[in-house]
């Protein structure tokens, strides 16, 4: 794979002879050395990319004439995080991309184990444990590659089209899980998943009716039917993703009819199935007969929407989404503790209007409503019910300056499976308990931005976003929660064609919270606290800024400066209360996610000639995590076995880079 | 099995209509008067018509601009303009910030109305929101038009910008997502114009793994995957929209460690989060009755 880096180095030394008029394209050559401050690289740093030291390259090529095309793309050759593109098409006729695209999802490094087997589905704990220095090293990581076609007719002399879309995603590693049942080990769980997507659409478009046909079938296939994990005396057996498949049909409708008027039908089946193996499990006994389990469900979908221009000044749209979940899959009673599984279906319908009015050349006013209702046999929900109203206000009385303000109010109420006549145990926690997911609820959102752009060279956004939930009805559960939003960029052209782009957010959130921690028998929340048993409250905030911009300085005609930055940080704290009957005061989590990332980059852009350009450039980048989970870490707490899963947050790096880039 | 049967019943299905469309053929458009030609206009435009010239709407093979009447198609007929002496909005269309976009996009529409995908260029939040063609696309450019993602949607989208630099997130930024990956630009019958017909089926498309129907399933996933995660980035781990255990107890308390306040001082076993015993929370596949709780 290493030598696919000859690719772009030989087509930049062939480059002049490619450079035909009817060649585009750019064919880029770098290289790069990074420096850590500590001896560890964090898998965070390049947690999606490939950074590697050495060399380094792009290639774009585009070929056309009058009738035909032909491009090349080429990312990162033989590195983690590799793509590949080749398409073509004739123009007026249709088009078709072949691509190869690689990710090397780096998770945690340096992570440390004891158990053997690291990579496979059969764990085996050694007996002794061994001290932690005698564990072995291995990487979570998760590398995916897509291989892809797609190919589009779509002849510009006739109303009818057609694509084609393949895919295979593959994906292999290993990836953190835990254990209940060993000493709450934390296991390396293999990955080997392989999933392929085909999607079919037809489409016709007359004047004024457009018909499209679509189907999609996709298949997923885990190499692993479960986790086997072996004590030497004991084993035990823990479920993995089940194979899969899943296909769609659908087809809409969408006419033109008087008034300006658009009509859009759409109606779509989709049915997911899985079959669980349960051949080879040993520990439990399968409570199917055939010895495997069968996951049927399937959807089905309409859709109408209405749009209408009533007027140059009035506009509406009229919608009406229904879904249907069925959930016909095997039901099944575990046979080593009698526990049933539960079908979950729902039923859903949306319906809404809203309408857009200009009141004269600078003011438009929207304004809608939207019903929800949902009709589920989830354990707790039975029915919810959403209304939403919405209004907006769009304002560009100034050439210079937009401005906007949406506010939105939305209100929930739901009703509870559960019947106080029924509730017993500890079940009586759900008369007091109410997920947030259907709590009854109020919301409120407003938005205000603003554009500005006195003059060509000067640019300036800025909004700002409230978004308030009060669950009035909650006795335990979220209380209300809230979210505040500010963001601001500014562009300015500068004398001397300086150019600065700048940007800042700021983010607050904050929620308050109240439960009931208590032991079997102690769920009603009227009893004296106890230290086991007691009501507490907890609220939560966090702070995020972000501040970055660009600074682009032509130093002479063919020397350019760029230097960028971007600081962010979180601060989070969770503060808790409880009576004192219950015992001493909660202590605050003061490090909850807080983090900070700092990126400082310069670089030289020097364009020798028109086509040939060189960059010299520098990188830096910190990050650090300050969370209550990793403070103190330790691989064995009490009679835990822990393996270091994302303790590696922290890094910092120095990179320096030269690159040379030919444009033709 | 009957998936196959399916397909082979679409595949002839598209063969066929591709026939009718090999088959079928349209006129030409008739020309308007008050046409002047690009030459004309290059007289004065120079620098956007050899922008246009490298484009592929300049493209004799493609039925539009350069085939029918170069500038004018887009701009309309300059001899007004021209007889006029020119200058900006004398009697020529054209694509400023102040010009109505319904008119903007109406002119690309007039040929782009037939693009797959676009006839739900009504129903989209985009159109309904003053979004013009010309607010993503650059016609006076070489090579292919499509907007250069994620930039040109981060520049409304200021939100989505910030929450994709965030410490967890999408590949966005690293190029292996692109906005258009889940979301249809140009119009959709869902909600946030996302490719699929509600937000979970967008996710199976990358994590089949979590499509199941697993044997013992957590409704959250059923229903929107948004319940707990933040689709662009977050501040907490694995796009969560809240650290674990927050996150968990939001829906759960019941005896013992649900239900436990978990602060500064409690144990180190608690510290992995919910997710140490409860892995499978995506649903499980166990014969066990351990996965009722996802700890199988």
């Amino acid at each position: 794979m290493k030598r696919m880096i000859y690719l772009p180095m030989a087509l930049l030394i062939a480059t002049p002879a490619l450079a035909a008029d009817e060649l585009h394209g750019d064919l880029t050559l770098g290289m790069r050395t990074t420096h850590f401050a500590s001896d560890d690289k964090s898998a965070k740093y390049d947690e999606y990319r490939d950074m590697s030291d050495g060399l380094f390259g792009d290639v774009n090529l585009l070929f056309d004439n009058e009738a035909y095309y032909l491009g090349l793309s080429i990312q990162n050759p033989s590195l983690d995080d590799q793509s590949y593109e080749v398409r073509g098409g004739q123009f007026g006729l249709g088009r078709a991309r072949v691509y190869f695209d690689e990710l090397n999802h780096q998770l945690s490094r340096d992570a440390l184990t004891s158990l053997t087997g690291i990579g496979s589905n059969y764990l085996t704990i050694p007996d002794p444990v061994p001290p932690v220095l005698a564990w072995k090293e291995f990487d979570y990581n998760v590398e995916r590659k897509v291989f892809g076609t797609e190919v589009t007719v779509d002849p510009q002399q006739s109303p009818f089209y057609v694509k084609f879309s393949m895919e295979q995603q593959q994906h292999e590693g290993v990836m953190p899980w835990g254990l209940f049942n060993f000493s709450d080990f934390e296991v390396p769980m293999p990955v080997d998943y392989t999933t392929d997507n085909l999607i079919v659409e037809s489409g016709y478009r007359g004047k004024e009716t457009t018909a499209v046909l679509t189907a999609g079938y996709s298949v997923f296939d885990n190499d692993n039917d479960l986790l086997t994990i072996d004590d030497g005396t004991d084993r035990e057996e823990y479920s993995t993703a089940a194979d899969n498949y899943s296909y769609n049909i659908g087809a809409r409708l969408v006419q033109q009819l008087p008034k300006e008027s658009v009509l859009a039908l759409k109606a779509s089946y989709n049915r997911n199935k899985s079959e669980a193996d349960w051949s080879d499990y040993t520990q439990f006994t399968s409570p199917s007969a055939d010895g495997d389990y069968d996951g049927d469900i399937e959807y089905i979908r309409g859709n109408a929407t209405l749009t209408s221009q009533w007027s140059a000044m009035l506009d509406t749209r009229l919608f009406y989404n229904y879904v249907d979940r069925n959930n016909d899959s095997e039901e099944i009673t575990s046979l080593d503790d009698d526990r049933s599984n539960h079908l979950y279906e729902y039923d859903r319908h949306e319906a809404g209007l809203d309408a857009n009015y200009r009141l004269n050349k600078a003011n438009k006013l929207t304004g809608g409503y939207e019903f929800t209702y949902t009709d589920q046999n989830r354990e707790d929900a039975d029915t919810t019910a959403d209304n939403l109203l919405f209004g907006q206000l769009k304002n560009t009385s100034l050439d210079w300056m937009s401005a906007k303000l949406r506010l939105e109010y939305l209100n929930r109420s739901s009703d509870t499976n559960y019947s106080a006549d029924t509730l017993e145990g500890d079940g009586l926690i759900h008369q007091f308990y109410t997920a947030f997911d259907y709590a009854d609820k109020d919301r409120y959102k407003a938005k205000l931005s603003f554009d500005f752009q006195p003059t060509e060279d000067l640019g300036l956004g800025l909004s700002y976003a409230l978004v308030y939930d009060d669950y009035n009805a909650t006795q335990f559960g979220v209380q209300d929660d809230q979210r505040h939003e500010f963001y601001l960029d500014v562009n300015v052209l500068l004398p001397a064609k300086i150019r600065l782009n700048t940007y800042a957010g700021y983010e607050y959130t904050n929620s308050s919270f109240d439960a009931r921690r208590y032991n079997p028998g102690g769920a009603d929340p009227t009893l004296p606290a106890t230290s086991t048993n007691y009501n507490w409250s907890q609220e939560t905030s966090y702070d995020f800024v972000v501040i970055g911009g660009s600074l682009t300085v032509p130093v002479i005609h063919q020397l350019e400066l760029i230097f960028t930055a971007d600081h962010q940080w979180v601060d989070g704290n969770i503060d808790f209360a409880r009576s004192a009957a219950a015992g001493a005061a909660l202590e605050p989590v003061s490090d909850a996610d807080d983090y900070y990332k700092t990126q400082l980059g310069a670089k030289g852009i020097y364009q020798a000639t028109d086509a040939w350009s060189v960059t010299l450039g520098y990188l830096y980048e910190k990050s650090n995590l300050d969370e209550w989970e990793y403070t103190n870490y330790t691989y064995t707490p009490g009679s835990d076995y822990l393996s270091g899963a994302g303790l590696d947050s922290d890094y910092e790096a120095h990179q320096v880079f030269i690159t040379t880039t030919f444009h033709f | 099995m009957k998936i196959k049967y399916i397909i082979l019943f679409l595949l002839p299905l598209s063969l066929l209509l591709l026939s009718f469309s090999l088959a079928t053929g349209e006129t030409a458009g008739s020309k308007e008067a008050g046409f002047i030609g690009a030459e004309t206009c290059k007289d004065c435009h120079e620098a956007q018509y050899d922008s246009y010239a490298k484009s592929v709407h300049f493209k004799e093979s493609i039925k539009g601009p350069q085939s029918q009447d170069a500038c004018e198609t887009c701009h309309g007929a300059g001899a007004m303009h021209v007889e006029k002496g020119g200058g900006r909005d004398v009697d020529i269309f054209t694509f400023d910030l102040d010009t109505d976009p319904q008119a903007k996009s109406a002119r690309c529409l007039a040929c782009h109305q037939r693009t797959p995908g676009m006839d739900l260029w009504d129903m989209g939040v985009h159109k309904r929101n003053d979004v013009s063609c010309d607010s993503c696309h650059d016609l006076h450019v070489a090579g292919r038009q499509k907007p250069n993602e994620p930039e040109v949607c981060f520049g409304c989208h200021r939100d989505v910008k910030i929450e994709a630099n965030k410490r967890s997130h999408h590949p966005i930024l690293e190029g292996k997502v692109s906005c258009s990956s889940c979301h249809s630009p140009h119009g959709s019958l869902s909600k946030s114009m996302v490719k699929a017909d509600d937000p979970q089926q967008l996710c199976f498309n990358c994590h089949a793994d979590k499509r199941g129907p697993a044997v013992w399933e957590h409704p959250p996933v059923e229903e929107n995957c948004q319940s707990c995660h933040a689709v662009h980035g977050s501040n907490h781990a694995k796009l969560l929209n809240e650290r674990i255990p927050q996150l968990c107890q939001n829906c759960h308390d019941w005896s013992r460690h649900p239900g436990t306040p978990y602060d500064n001082t409690a144990s180190y076993t608690s510290r992995w989060d919910c997710l140490r015993c409860h892995p499978a929370i995506h649903g499980s596949n166990s014969p066990s009755g351990g996965g009722m709780r996802y700890v199988r």
